[in-house]
């Protein structure tokens, strides 16, 4: 923009002025808005890069925060669906009574708003007989046949439901019912006579049917109980042949009622199915959790006061609400850096525009405008500005975010989520505007001699005086020592899986971020200006080196773009890095989710390994071995030591004590995780006493084992893994197939293409062969950063490049008469560009320099900060080289293109117009 | 008037027009002027007369829409580029009018810059700048930034940068124009004496006759034409 453009309306203005303002009188409101209006239309048309250059001011900050929180509201909107996932059946009517009629409740539940399908669902402890002797106390499931076509996770392996009954693997693996062909079902103690045969129609597989299995309410609701055996019949069968005997054996006072609050498996109950259709749940789960409550609530009037309704999504739903908290809090502090300097840039860039302003305000008051009318058109050019760069900058944000999310951002995001996205990216846009208009104003009562000193010579900011940088750096020091004396950043046993992010904690990145940036800044200007003192008085060891020694006396101008640029820098680095080392966290912990390269789960668990061929060095047995601590059900995993230690890919992540080698000299030792250590209040070297198979009455016992360790994860992660000990300590459990097995592929091989090679094998018809395994994610470290990290890095580019360009309009608008002054020195052109491109090019270095290191020390931070959320320790740091490369290589090609624009016009200035000018 | 047979400045039929938005302005209609060697030439005349603008076509900084200047034999738009910024170096000092120096610069590092840019050798450019300083009684002063130093100093710091590099000529556009009347005799006494001993021609605008006394020769101007 040359000086011209800038002080055009002046002119304008002076050539046909406004009769209020040629007046110099007090107008009233309506003439001097209309005085403002025609001033303001004269200016757009006059200078239309002027009010370009204010707008895209306004549009970088509005565009990053924008970008921001519409990435958010996308990333939230997954998070319901997210939490749903594991869910198997959403409501559970449960009956108070057996004296009900469950077909009317199925009805009236299926009527609700929301409700997919619901489907009756009872259970009964029941004594099993391959004949008429040998009976085993098993679990009764009678569901309809539809029930199992609904949910596969009711695996029937052979056969099908038809009228007769279907035996889970443990039982038909039970002396007798290997070859059976009927069974015959009774009740136990003092029941009514029942002896209900049914033919054996085949074999299910329930071990994921884990809600068959689940406490349905009260304290301890989910918890899965694991009991030995069980049979499914057919809906119909039940209801005509058992229910009536459980009726009576009820009503005779030798079956309990259903007790809510017992902690143990309902010796019969009778139950409605609800499957809620998860598309109408809201995308944000705080209200989906207040929708699954108001839902609960209005099931339970359908169903009536005989009836408690079981809401299996609520907690989920809760711990989702949380993390969608977290969440925000995360990108948000991801994010607001990027609007901190680029709102920065607004402002600096707006300072190119001082002079004109000065000059233009001097003109319009010799013309007679008043101090008001002169305010009226600074505020009037801002909001132009402001509308405009808004509109640009929700543009370019929703554009970005719709391109990397690969859907429009407003597709699925509730319009009110939307709108206060909006509005706060705006209001960021009006907050950087009015502070523009306040410098604007603050710097046209400035005499151009003092503004001429200060931007020259003896330039110290209020950042430098205030030492901004030093008291940054010790404040984000300090939340970060108070974090950790409080024990913030080690994971805890009282944290648990209830952790929260702390808004303050997060603020210690931002803090350093801005503190170790600036120091750096002013090292480097201690330097420059060490160089440069007058008083040294010795002659230039060159041209460059002359340019550099001016640089050092009057540094404004570069340092105000070197830390637009250091900032913009490390704050691209920074949300890079993370996203690197957050990327390579979650495959850690899905790693460790897994076990090792490869699980092998037996279709049926009988099915013996088979040899695993050349590929494969190590593998071990699971056991999983349900357990009892006081009240609370657990699972015990039961490992083979040395094949263990030989096969996990993963180390668990101990909190105190020793690890799983210990276990080889304690035969009787145990790990436990920190949830254990926690409500059982035992430490290492205590005893911890344990029933194992404790719903199995045949094979229940009482054990103690002494606790090793403590573990906040111990690999396999998923299931969660409660207690670890050898099969040495359990006996028992070898007598019982592994749950599944763990390999470890040789080096050199890769695990996929292992597990392709086992599944085409024979191994492949009896084993479920996966390499990847579902982590226990919470809804926060399931989240995909990498998105947001690639709209940051390239807005941090665009930002340190539009500094540089900023630095240039500098050069261009003020050193015009110094350029002149060279020409009639005889400074050739490459001469006199040199101290430009010197002082562009140092921005662009130092900005790299300085960038780079602050941005991975910060990321490194922010991991630590972050890590709690991950089963396994993060990487220290995962430095990603190409991405950083590819950042700062856009950064240089559009800083180039803005500097050499700016060289461009500087190679244009006519020495002898210059001159002329007073 | 040519010393030796070829004039310092040899200006023929120099015409210079200025277009603005709808507004075509004659500076300069056909100006024809010959400054011998080591001759001193005050250019005076009234404001818009065209003193600045043929000032600055003398020095090559600005073209003629017509005519041609010769400047120690060699005319301005035979040369491009960094020939003609080497030339001007090496041949044509400038004072300008107003704020003269480089803000960012000492008084010693403004008249080593022309050494610099010529590719003098350092330990050369030291003593040359000592003794440009010396000459103009500005040795104590050397260190001193240029905001520092009262006009009168900054217009000798501008004398001493426009000749260390003795050229042919000395352009000086109202080189006294924000001085007081006596520091502006000793500024233009100092700038005349300077530039004989070197033989250096000089060109000289000025409003200020006491000014233009110190003059071999007055040139006046009115309405972009010589009188």
């Amino acid at each position: 923009m040359s000086q011209d453009q800038i002080i055009a309306l002046p002119e304008g203005a002076a050539e046909s002025p406004p009769r209020d303002v040629s007046t110099g009188k007090s107008s009233s409101a309506a003439g001097s808005s209309g005085v403002i209006l025609w001033l303001l239309r004269r200016n757009i048309g006059q200078a239309p890069r002027r009010l370009a250059l204010e707008a895209i001011g306004v549009a970088f900050p509005v565009a990053m925060l924008a970008a921001t929180l519409l990435f958010v509201d996308h990333a939230v909107q997954s998070m319901t669906p997210n939490a749903l996932r594991p869910v198997q059946v959403e409501m559970r009517a449960l009956s108070k009574s057996l004296d009900v009629d469950i077909a009317a409740t199925v009805a009236k539940l299926a009527s609700e708003d929301g409700v997919k399908m619901v489907e009756p669902f009872a259970a009964a402890d029941v004594l099993v007989a391959p004949g008429t002797s040998g009976q085993l106390t098993t679990r009764l499931f009678a569901v309809s046949p539809a029930y199992i076509l609904n949910h596969p996770w009711v695996k029937v392996t052979s056969g099908g439901l038809g009228h007769g009954a279907l035996l889970s693997q443990a039982l038909q693996a039970s002396p007798g019912f290997q070859s059976a062909t009927t069974i015959t079902i009774s009740l136990p103690g003092d029941s009514p006579p029942l002896s209900l045969s049914l033919p054996v129609e085949g074999t299910v597989d329930l071990r994921e049917a884990t809600t068959w299995f689940a406490i349905p309410y009260g304290e301890v609701q989910g918890d899965i109980v694991t009991v030995p055996r069980a049979i499914v019949i057919d809906w119909a069968t039940y209801e005509r042949d058992v229910l009536p005997v459980l009726r009576a054996w009820t009503k005779a006072g030798g079956l309990p009622l259903f007790d809510p609050g017992s902690g143990e498996l309902p010796p019969s109950t009778l139950e409605a199915h609800v499957t809620v259709d998860h598309t109408t749940y809201p995308a944000d789960p705080g209200r989906a959790s207040l929708w699954t409550g108001a839902l609960q609530r209005a099931l339970g009037r359908q169903a009536g006061a005989s009836f408690i309704m079981a809401d299996n999504a609520a907690e989920v739903l809760m711990e989702g609400r949380e993390d969608s908290i977290n969440a925000k809090v995360l990108f948000l502090l991801l994010g607001i850096p990027g609007v901190l300097v680029a709102a920065a840039l607004g402002l600096t860039g707006a300072s190119t525009l001082v002079e004109a302003h000065r000059r233009e305000e001097a003109l319009l008051r010799m013309r007679g405008a008043t101090s008001g009318q002169t305010a009226g058109l600074a505020t009037a050019q801002a909001a132009a500005a402001g509308i405009v760069g808004s509109f640009l900058g929700l543009l370019v944000a929703g554009f970005g975010v719709s391109i990397v999310t690969g859907r429009p951002v407003w597709q699925g995001v509730p319009p009110e989520t939307l709108v206060l996205s909006v509005l706060l990216a705006v209001a960021a846009g009006a907050i950087t505007c009015a502070i523009r208009v306040i410098v604007l104003r603050r710097s046209s009562r400035k005499s151009d001699v003092l503004e001429r000193r200060l931007l020259e010579r003896g330039w110290a900011p209020l950042w430098l005086r205030g030492r901004l940088d030093l008291v940054a750096i010790v404040v984000g020091i300090a939340i970060l020592a108070v974090n950790i004396i409080a024990g913030g950043l080690r994971r805890s046993p009282i944290e648990g899986t209830a952790l929260a992010l702390s808004f303050y904690v997060l603020l210690a990145p931002l803090a350093i971020w801005i503190g170790a940036s600036l120091l750096m800044i002013r090292g480097l200007l201690a330097l420059l200006s060490a160089a440069a003192r007058p008083e040294h008085n010795r002659p230039f060891s060159s041209w460059r080196g002359a340019c550099l020694r001016w640089l050092g006396r009057r540094p404004a101008h570069a340092a105000r773009a070197l830390a637009i640029g250091a900032l913009a820098v490390a704050f691209g680095t920074q949300v890079l890095a993370f996203a690197a080392t957050y990327q390579a966290a979650k495959e850690a912990d899905a790693q460790a989710a897994i076990g090792s390269d490869l699980r092998l789960t037996p279709e049926d668990p009988r099915f013996p390994l088979p040899a695993l061929g050349s590929g494969i060095v190590a593998s071990t047995p699971i056991h999983q071995v349900p357990a009892r601590s006081d009240t609370d059900r657990k699972m015990i995993l039961a490992i083979d030591l040395a094949t263990y230690l030989a096969t996990a890919t993963s180390a668990p992540r101990m909190l105190s004590g020793a690890g799983p080698e210990a276990l080889a000299k304690e035969p009787m030792g145990v790990l436990i995780n920190s949830e254990i250590a926690e409500s059982a209040e035992v430490a290492v070297g205590d005893m911890l006493p344990l029933t194992i198979f404790p719903d199995d009455f045949e094979n229940a016992r009482d054990i103690e084992l002494k606790v090793l360790g403590v573990f906040t994860a111990f690999p396999p992660t998923y299931p969660v893994t409660e207690i670890v000990t050898t099969l040495g300590a359990l006996p028992r459990a070898s007598t019982v197939p592994p749950d599944f097995y763990l390999a470890r592929v040789a080096p050199g091989h890769v695990p996929s293409d292992v597990a392709a090679r086992l599944r085409s094998g024979p191994s492949g018809q009896k084993f479920v062969v996966s390499t990847v395994a579902a982590p226990n994610e919470r809804g926060l470290t399931a989240l995909n950063l990498a998105g947001l990290s690639l709209i940051e890095a390239i807005g941090a580019s665009l930002i340190a490049a539009v500094g540089v360009a900023v630095l240039g309009a500098f050069l261009i608008l003020e050193r015009r008469r110094e350029l002149a002054i060279l020409h009639t020195i005889g400074a050739d052109a490459w001469q006199i560009l040199t101290g430009p491109a010197l002082e562009g090019g140092l921005v662009v270095l130092g900005s790299i320099a300085i960038g780079v290191p602050v941005g991975l020390g910060l990321s490194m931070l922010a991991v630590r900060v972050l890590g709690l959320f991950f089963a396994l320790p993060p990487p220290l740091l995962v430095v990603p080289v190409w991405q950083l490369m590819a950042l700062v290589l856009l950064m240089v090609l559009a800083s180039a293109i803005a500097l050499a624009m700016a060289l461009t016009a500087v190679n244009r200035v006519q020495p002898a117009s210059v001159l002329r000018e007073p | 008037m040519s010393i030796d047979g070829t004039a310092a400045i040899e200006a023929t039929g120099l015409s210079r027009t200025f277009t603005g938005t709808g507004h075509r302005l004659s500076a300069l209609s056909d100006v024809s002027l010959t400054i011998g060697r080591g001759e001193v030439v005050a250019i005076m005349g009234p404001s818009g007369s065209g003193k600045s603008t043929l000032l600055y076509l003398l020095g090559g900084l600005d073209l003629p829409d017509a005519g041609s200047v010769r400047l120690a034999g060699v005319d301005w738009q035979s040369l491009e580029g960094a020939e003609r910024a080497r030339f001007r170096r090496r041949n044509c000092g400038f004072i300008v009018q107003g704020l003269a120096l480089l803000p960012q610069a000492t008084a010693a590092e403004n008249v080593e810059v022309p050494l610099l840019l010529d590719g003098v050798e350092a330990g050369k450019r030291g003593q040359l700048v000592a003794e440009a300083l010396e000459r103009v009684g500005l040795t104590r002063q050397a260190a001193q930034l240029t905001d520092q130093l009262s006009g009168g100093e900054q217009q000798r710091v501008a004398i001493a940068r426009a000749l260390v590099l003795e050229p042919a000529v000395v352009l000086a556009d109202e080189p006294t124009g924000s001085l007081d009347s006596v520091t502006a005799q000793t500024v233009t006494r100092l700038l005349v004496s300077a530039a004989r001993e070197r033989g250096t021609a000089i060109v000289l605008v000025t409003h200020d006759p006491a000014v233009a006394d110190h003059a071999d020769r007055i040139v006046s101007m009115q309405s972009g034409g010589l009188l």
